[in-house]
């Protein structure tokens, strides 16, 4: 009776044109006939049957007109036997159908992720394939879904293969100089091989990390951060970029005391965009919290807007990174105008002022520009667009470096040895070769029911 | 004569002699039951203990009181540190071993034995009373009895020796196979199999030109395997070494068909890393010539082992081919090369205490398990040992695991994956080897073997002192400490950092040795040599054990997780057959063990995982 069979709602919810209902696991078949009366349509071919409650048997009710489809395990979505039922959309037909069912008492409701788990668990996917399904699902722009297809269809998967069989080429290497040091078929000195192994690697890792930014904002949004003085005119803009009221809006300083934050569509796609609390010394606890998220979120971002005003002294821009944005607002004001001091860092600069539609739209098209030039990457497209994998790739890459210095210092091979286990353990981790209930759990809870 | 005991062990090889002695150390009264006494620790194939991996078994046979490191001391007679300019982690102490010098040491150390008594017998028969393991019936009929019984009966089993056409039925050559015992077996329903392996013609010393030959000398300074042994008293010699050339080639590729070996007469797997020279002269064709060891079989005894060159060719080829060889023109044969095949059981069919799971009490060690050497048949001989005493004491099962010793190692491999050729020990089977070394086998293991109640007191004692010694003299390098300018002032370079390191932290830099700093802190003079040599080794690895730590602590803990030996994989949900079929064929013991199981894949391993976390669940309602 375990891995008992689930069914649940496979398509979005809500009102649609088909809804699909997904049944998986032994009773699966049983159950179709259970609730339709009739025989089962022959393997992977879609049949018309009507959907009554098991109780109905003189079929007085029938609930649904449906499509139904029998894709027996283990060549199946999850391994086992699964049942489609293409219902009519909408909400009503589709929980009817679910409560029949339910109600032939041999399936449950499917927990959140546990499809794909089944999946996962009978060797239909590896990790990163289960990744994938989630975003696949998740995805609202176009970017997002083109990369989730990409890792659905094992680019990601491929190339950590790749990876890890140049680890086990570098490893064989060491290890032959290890344990056969005397034998005459072991060239001495086959150990130095691993050098441009391991070389190659840190390259090859370096530059899936170079891109993985732009994968990370494709998934999670592009994260930009409004900062300044108080009064700037930052919830103006917010709001403006908005297209609507996100922020209060007045000229009492100190107004916006924590982060608000909106999600915008630029150029398709997805960017995140935060309201600060104004940055100013201050003795209230309160605005002061306000100040230091504000600050953290300005750092954990991947662009930075520092907006002031005309009549303003400049803002601090120490913590600013290259090609960040510097606006100075309210330009229509006749005031004399403090010129920034040069700075470390090369910022955009643009006179503004908000209250003037067109400048509005100079910033929105700018910001735009700015995030496709961010999520273009030199080469090819990025690999890595996950937090769990950007970890695990920096983790090797550490390994691997320390290899690299270890070989550079003549530090003996089971050293050396050691360091690309480690590496190599940290590749299987994302694949999940590795068996670890902790990223499992993480990685299923993430994912909305019956998918 | 009373033939009743608490735990019989049946062949006197190395596997059976550690099982002998560790049993009887933990206290139960033990018989080996052997064909002849004589033969007791006889080296049935090339005199020589230790090696890379092996080494590392030795001294971890020798820190749980085993017998095998100190023999090796008493016997040695070519001791030499292989792997010296790798790290300490993956050296391995090796010696040539004086055959008779070596056996002595063994008997004597089984005739010293408290609580062991020793029988000439060839057992044919176990004893089954109520289905339940009583004991075993010598040839003539003869009974003894006991609770538990250990098989060591190393390559015996339906042996068949074979040279050219010639088929001998022996256990090696001069002695009996073991016939009747392998049926028992098979009729117990084990799975079972056929392996071989081969051993070189054995040389007259005295009709070789060794003027004409390199000779490859012992280490200056011996290394002693035992912990207890202070210094090597064995006068240490030399090797020869000669070379296979076209010309032998040759003789070997005219005559190939006549080998055993090559004419198809044996099914069994023999070793990959161990071949014959036909099997060199076959596969790597393109090389002229192979390197031959010329190992001296004692101080005075008039054998020379030729290492590298074992074969199952008829006779007078090998008369032939060895007599191309510089050196060898005119040598005399005292004994011809031979393969030989035999039985072992699927070592799968072993729970990781050497157990068999269909038949308790009967334990398991040694070649019978698919393995090969004597370092690891020791290994396993003694934990087979203590667990059988322990069986009949009514105590709990003791192992070893991966992250403990390579001895867990290689059982977690026997157990784990079974054997497709003779299995032998490497450094790289260990993902643990740098904290698995064979300078801290005692550190790791004395303790234990003191908790299994199989140490000495004389061990215990010179284990604390040398734990004291220790850390005495860690606390003193870790005192001192110096700048990367100080350093420089007595020829050390490290990294300019500015940063200060300890005496211990500058250990671990390449090219540092006690000489450097001893100039900078005379006091460290004042430290023993064994005691030197640990701590720089402790220091060069520091760094790395502590980012070895959480991999262990999560290898630990899926070790942790044991799975019921009669757990019904039909009904943990998502397994594909292919996998549950090798799930059911071992049975692990523990979650980590099956995701070890080739071929099962990370996501049956989740399934096995939810699978034990609800039946926990189930159990604790
Ligand atoms: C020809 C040959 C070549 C080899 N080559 C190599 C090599 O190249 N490298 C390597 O590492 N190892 C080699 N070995 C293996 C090595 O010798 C063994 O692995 C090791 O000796 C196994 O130890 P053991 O204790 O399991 O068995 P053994 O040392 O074989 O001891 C078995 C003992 O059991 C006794 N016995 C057997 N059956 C019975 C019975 N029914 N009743 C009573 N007593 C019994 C025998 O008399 C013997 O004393 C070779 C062995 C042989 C025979
Ligand atoms: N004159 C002028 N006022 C502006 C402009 N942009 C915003 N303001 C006003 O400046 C005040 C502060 O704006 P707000 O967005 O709350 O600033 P914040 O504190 O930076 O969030 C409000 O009264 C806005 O209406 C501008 O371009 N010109
Ligand atoms: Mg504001």
């Amino acid at each position: 009776m375990l891995n008992d069979t689930i069914c649940a709602l496979a398509s979005a919810s809500g009102k649609a044109g088909v809804s699909v209902i997904r049944l998986s696991g032994e009773q699966a078949t049983n159950i179709l006939k259970l609730i339709t009366f009739k025989d089962l349509p022959a393997n992977r071919i879609l049949g018309l049957r009507s959907i009554y409650r098991p109780e109905d048997k003189s079929k007085d009710d029938p609930l649904d007109e449906a499509l139904a489809v029998c894709m027996p395990g283990p060549n199946s979505f999850t391994g086992e036997d699964v049942v489609e039922l293409h219902l009519h959309g909408g909400t009503a037909i589709v929980s009817a159908v679910l409560d029949a069912c339910l109600s032939t008492k041999k399936c449950r409701l499917a927990e959140p992720g546990e499809y794909t788990r089944r999946a996962f668990e009978n060797g239909r996917m590896d990790l990163t394939k289960a990744e994938a399904v989630g975003d696949l699902i998740d995805a609202e722009t176009e970017a997002q879904r083109q990369q989730a297809i990409k890792q659905y269809d094992g680019a990601f998967y491929e190339q950590c293969q790749n990876w890890k069989s140049t680890l086990i080429n570098a490893m064989a290497a060491l290890d032959a100089s290890i344990d056969f040091p005397d034998e005459e078929d072991v060239p001495s000195g086959i150990d130095s091989r691993a050098y441009p192994l391991v070389q190659d690697l840190v390259e090859s890792i370096q530059q899936a990390l170079d891109n993985s930014n732009a994968g990370l904002a494709v998934r999670d949004g592009f994260k930009v951060a409004i900062i300044g003085p108080p009064n700037a005119g930052k919830s103006t803009l917010m709001n403006a970029l908005a297209g609507r009221d996100a922020a209060i809006v007045s000229d009492i300083a100190g107004t916006t005391r924590d982060i608000v934050e909106v999600r915008l569509e630029l150029a398709g796609y997805i960017v995140w965009l935060s309201d600060t609390a104004g940055l100013r010394d201050t003795a209230d606890a309160i605005e002061a919290e306000g100040v230091k998220r504000a600050l953290a979120r300005a750092e954990e971002s991947d662009f930075r807007i520092f907006l002031h005003a005309k009549d303003q002294t400049p803002p601090d821009v120490s913590t600013a990174v290259n090609g960040d944005l510097l606006l100075t607002n309210k330009s229509e004001l006749n005031v004399e105008y403090q010129a920034l001091q040069s700075t470390a860092t090369e910022l955009e600069h643009r006179h503004i002022s908000l209250k003037n539609d067109n400048d509005v739209l100079m910033v929105k098209e700018l910001l735009s520009a700015i995030v496709v030039d961010r999520m273009s990457t030199s080469g090819s497209a990025p690999l890595v667009s996950r937090q769990r994998h950007k970890h695990l790739l920096l983790s090797t890459l550490d390994n691997l470096n320390h290899a690299v210095l270890a070989m550079e210092n003549d530090f003996s091979s089971d050293l050396i040895a050691e360091d690309i286990r480690l590496a190599a353990r940290d590749i299987g981790k994302i694949t999940g070769e590795i068996d670890s209930e902790d990223i499992l759990d993480r990685i299923f809870g993430e994912f909305c029911i019956g998918k | 004569m009373n033939l009743e005991f608490d735990v019989i062990i049946v062949g006197g090889g190395h596997a059976g002699v550690e099982a002998a002695s560790a049993s009887a150390r933990a206290g139960a009264s033990t018989a080996l039951i052997t064909h002849k006494a004589s033969t007791i620790g006889e080296m049935s194939c090339n005199p020589a203990i230790g090696g890379l991996g092996k080494g590392h078994l030795v001294r971890e046979i020798d820190a749980l009181g085993g017998i095998m490191g100190q023999a090796a001391d008493q016997g040695g007679i070519q001791f030499r540190l292989l792997n010296r300019s790798k790290g300490p982690a993956v050296q391995g102490p090796r010696t040539q071993a004086d055959r008779k010098l070596y056996r002595n040491a063994v008997q004597k150390a089984v005739a010293a034995q408290d609580n062991l008594t020793v029988i000439e017998d060839g057992i044919d028969d176990l004893m089954f009373v109520d289905n339940k393991l009583s004991g075993v019936i010598g040839e003539t009929g003869k009974v003894y009895r006991s609770g538990a019984v250990v098989l060591t009966t190393g390559t015996f089993l339906d042996g068949i020796i074979h040279r050219g056409d010639e088929r001998i039925p022996a256990g090696r050559v001069g002695d009996q196979p073991a016939k009747e015992l392998s049926k028992r077996l098979y009729s117990l329903d084990l799975e079972m199999g056929r392996l071989k392996t081969g051993t070189p013609a054995r040389l007259k010393k005295s009709s070789i030109d060794w003027s004409v030959l390199e000779m490859q000398p012992a280490d200056v300074e011996p290394i002693p395997f035992s912990f207890l042994t202070d210094k090597i008293e064995v006068p240490q010699i030399e090797c020869g070494m000669t070379y296979t050339n076209v010309e032998t080639h040759k003789v070997i590729n005219a005559n190939i068909e006549q080998s055993a070996v090559y004419s198809g007469a044996i099914s069994g797997k023999g070793p990959r890393y161990c071949p014959s020279i036909e099997d060199k002269v076959t596969r790597f064709a393109d090389k002229n010539q192979h390197q031959v060891f010329l190992e001296p079989e004692g101080l005075d005894d008039d054998l020379v082992y030729p290492n590298g060159i074992s074969t199952s060719l008829p006779a007078d080829v090998q008369d032939k081919f060895l007599r191309t060889m510089k050196g060898l023109e005119n040598v005399e044969i005292a004994q011809y090369g031979y393969a030989i095949e035999y039985d072992y059981v699927d070592p799968r069919e072993l729970t990781s205490d050497l157990q068999l799971k269909k038949v308790p009490s009967l334990y398991l060690a040694g070649q019978i398990n698919g393995t090969t050497g004597y370092e690891e048949a020791g290994a396993q001989g003694l934990i087979a040992g203590v667990n059988a005493a322990r069986k009949v004491q009514g105590l709990d099962a003791v192992t070893l695991d991966r992250s403990q010793a390579y001895i867990g190692v290689m059982i977690d491999d026997l157990v784990t994956r079974g054997v497709s050729e003779p299995y032998r020990m490497f450094t790289s089977r260990a993902e643990y080897r740098l904290s698995l070394r064979s300078d801290n086998a005692d550190q790791r293991l004395t303790p234990l073997g003191d908790e299994w109640n199989i140490i000495s007191e004389e061990r215990q004692f010179a284990f604390s002192e040398k734990l004291k010694d220790l850390s005495k003299g860690r606390e003193l390098l870790q005192s001192l400490s110096m700048t990367p300018n100080e350093a420089g002032a007595v020829g050390i370079k490290i990294t300019q950092d500015g940063r200060r390191r300890t005496a211990y932290e500058i250990l671990a830099f390449p090219h540092v040795d006690y000489e450097l700093l001893t100039k900078k802190w005379p006091e460290l003079e004042t430290l023993g040599v064994a005691v030197k040599e640990q701590l720089a080794i402790e220091a060069i690895y520091a760094g790395y054990l502590e980012r070895q730590q959480a991999d262990i602590e999560s290898f630990r803990k899926d070790e942790r997780l044991r799975l019921p030996l009669d757990i019904d994989y039909a009904s943990v949900g998502g397994l594909s057959n292919e996998v549950r079929s090798k799930l059911e064929d071992v049975r692990p013991s523990t979650l980590g063990q099956a995701s070890r199981i080739e071929g099962v894949t990370p996501g049956a391993i989740t399934a096995l995982l939810a699978y034990v976390k609800r039946s926990q669940k189930a159990a604790a309602r």
